[in-house]
């Protein structure tokens, strides 16, 4: 175990148990002696007691609360109000992933939308050919409608790539800053992001059917 | 059944130069007969190239009629008029305009995608074509690699790939050398008379004019009488 100092100390570890503590975070129980000199903690800054079997947990809380002790600690609370708020810190933490990865989204669609435009624009030329050998123009539009179905569709294999990386690793990462939330493939959550981003790129091809219509054919041809 | 391939009546076309209205075309009436070879000649800006445009439906006139084979293209609907251009017109410009991407072969063979009838029949004109223009050699590579003059045969090469009825060309020989431009206006000739196509050029050139059968001169919007 190492300090807060950055001291290490070996500690024989004498059994295990599961009293519900806690749902982030991981714990040992230590002597009070050990943890004064070793980690120079004086008081504890939360304590957790396990009740006998037979013991009414509502009544104890009740008594605890009103009692003196009540006056000298911050505050109580029972194992599920901690489990909840356990919960909630989590919620809250992968709601901060959530919007993370829809900013990350919108991002990519403003720049997949550029590239749209941006080669689109590179290749006017080439769609005024199109339109001087006889493609018509639903055909024109078809063509860039289709380069942005293929483009999602691509986008939407990397970014299941992406994320399979993501979540067999994240857990991982959390673990070495303290976090332990088991973050598992969820298919509904690939599918919904998937979907707007894929509808996202194909509304994006709107543009350059747009751009397509106010060009000038004669001025692309003519002109070197 | 008419002998007249186009017949331009009253056309007039006018472009806006900021707020200044400059009117490039006024009232052009000709008529073009099939297997005719027309050099529509003219000093620069005079409204030559717009023309040619119009009579390819590349551009519209703002008034007047352009009868293609005795339609007025101006009352078809987009697709059939797309479709005109698929199978009845090839269009050659001065800078080429190939598709970069595609192999010279690809290129050639450009009109046909939009072309399913056609398609089945390709192989014998394929075939035809490229040894008319002399690319045989060069299939595989890409427009990028070919000379200027290459690059015209290419893109010749394309238009003629349709069997078109009509062949309109814009300063064909325009961006090439001496000797490449005599070759290539040597072939249009030779297009003109195997195939019976109508050809329509814009040229500056008095020497490649001499290689079609009338000319059409235009000042100042009006053609020269």
């Amino acid at each position: 175990m190492i300090s807060d100092e950055g001291d290490e100390y070996t500690y024989k570890i004498a059994g295990s148990f599961n009293a519900k503590m806690a749902y982030l975070g991981s714990f040992a129980i230590i002597n009070i002696d050990n943890m004064k000199n070793d980690f120079k903690i004086v008081y504890p800054n939360s304590i957790s007691l396990k009740l006998k079997n037979g013991v009414n947990i509502e009544e104890y809380y009740k008594e605890i609360k009103n009692s003196e002790i009540s006056d000298k600690v911050q505050s109580f609370a029972l194992e599920t109000e901690k489990r909840e708020s356990d919960q909630a810190m989590a919620k809250s933490f992968l709601s901060i992933i959530d919007s993370l990865s829809i900013i990350a989204i919108i991002l990519a669609v403003i720049g997949i939308t550029n590239n749209i435009v941006i080669s689109f624009i590179q290749r006017k030329r080439i769609f005024a050919i199109y339109d001087s050998v006889g493609m018509n123009k639903s055909k024109k539009k078809m063509v860039l409608v289709y380069e942005s179905i293929i483009m999602a569709f691509i986008c939407i294999i990397i970014a299941f790539f992406a994320y399979l990386l993501f979540i067999y690793n994240v857990s991982g990462i959390l673990n070495k800053i303290g976090v332990y939330i088991d973050i598992n493939f969820d298919l509904n959550s690939f599918i919904l992001y998937s979907s707007i981003a894929a509808v996202e790129i194909i509304i994006s091809s709107i543009a350059p059917i747009l751009f397509m219509k106010k060009m000038s054919i004669i001025e692309e041809l003519r002109y070197e | 059944m008419s002998n007249i391939a186009i017949k331009v009546k009253d056309v007039c076309r006018s472009y806006y130069v900021g707020t200044e209205k400059i009117n490039v075309l006024k009232k052009i009436n000709f008529s073009i007969k099939k297997g005719e070879f027309v050099s529509i000649m003219g000093p620069s800006g005079c409204g030559k190239s717009t023309l040619l445009y119009i009579l390819g439906a590349l551009d519209f006139p703002d008034e007047g009629a352009v009868y293609i084979d005795g339609k007025d293209y101006r009352e078809m609907k987009e697709k059939e008029l797309a479709k005109m251009k698929c199978n009845e017109i090839g269009f050659i410009f001065q800078f080429y305009n190939l598709v970069p991407n595609l192999t010279v072969e690809e290129n050639i063979l450009l009109p046909l995608s939009f072309n399913k009838e056609k398609k089945v029949l390709y192989k014998e004109r394929f075939e035809e074509i490229i040894k008319l223009t002399e690319i045989d050699s060069k299939l595989k590579v890409s427009p990028r690699e070919l000379s200027g003059g290459q690059q015209q045969r290419v893109a010749i090469a394309r238009a003629l790939m349709i069997n078109p009825k009509i062949l309109f060309a814009d300063e064909p020989i325009g961006n090439l050398d001496y000797k490449t431009g005599i070759k290539i206006m040597e072939l249009f000739s030779e297009v003109n008379k195997k195939y019976k196509t109508t050809i329509v050029q814009v040229t500056h050139s008095e020497e490649s004019a001499k290689y079609g059968n009338r000319i059409i001169r235009i000042k100042d919007g009006v053609i020269q009488k």
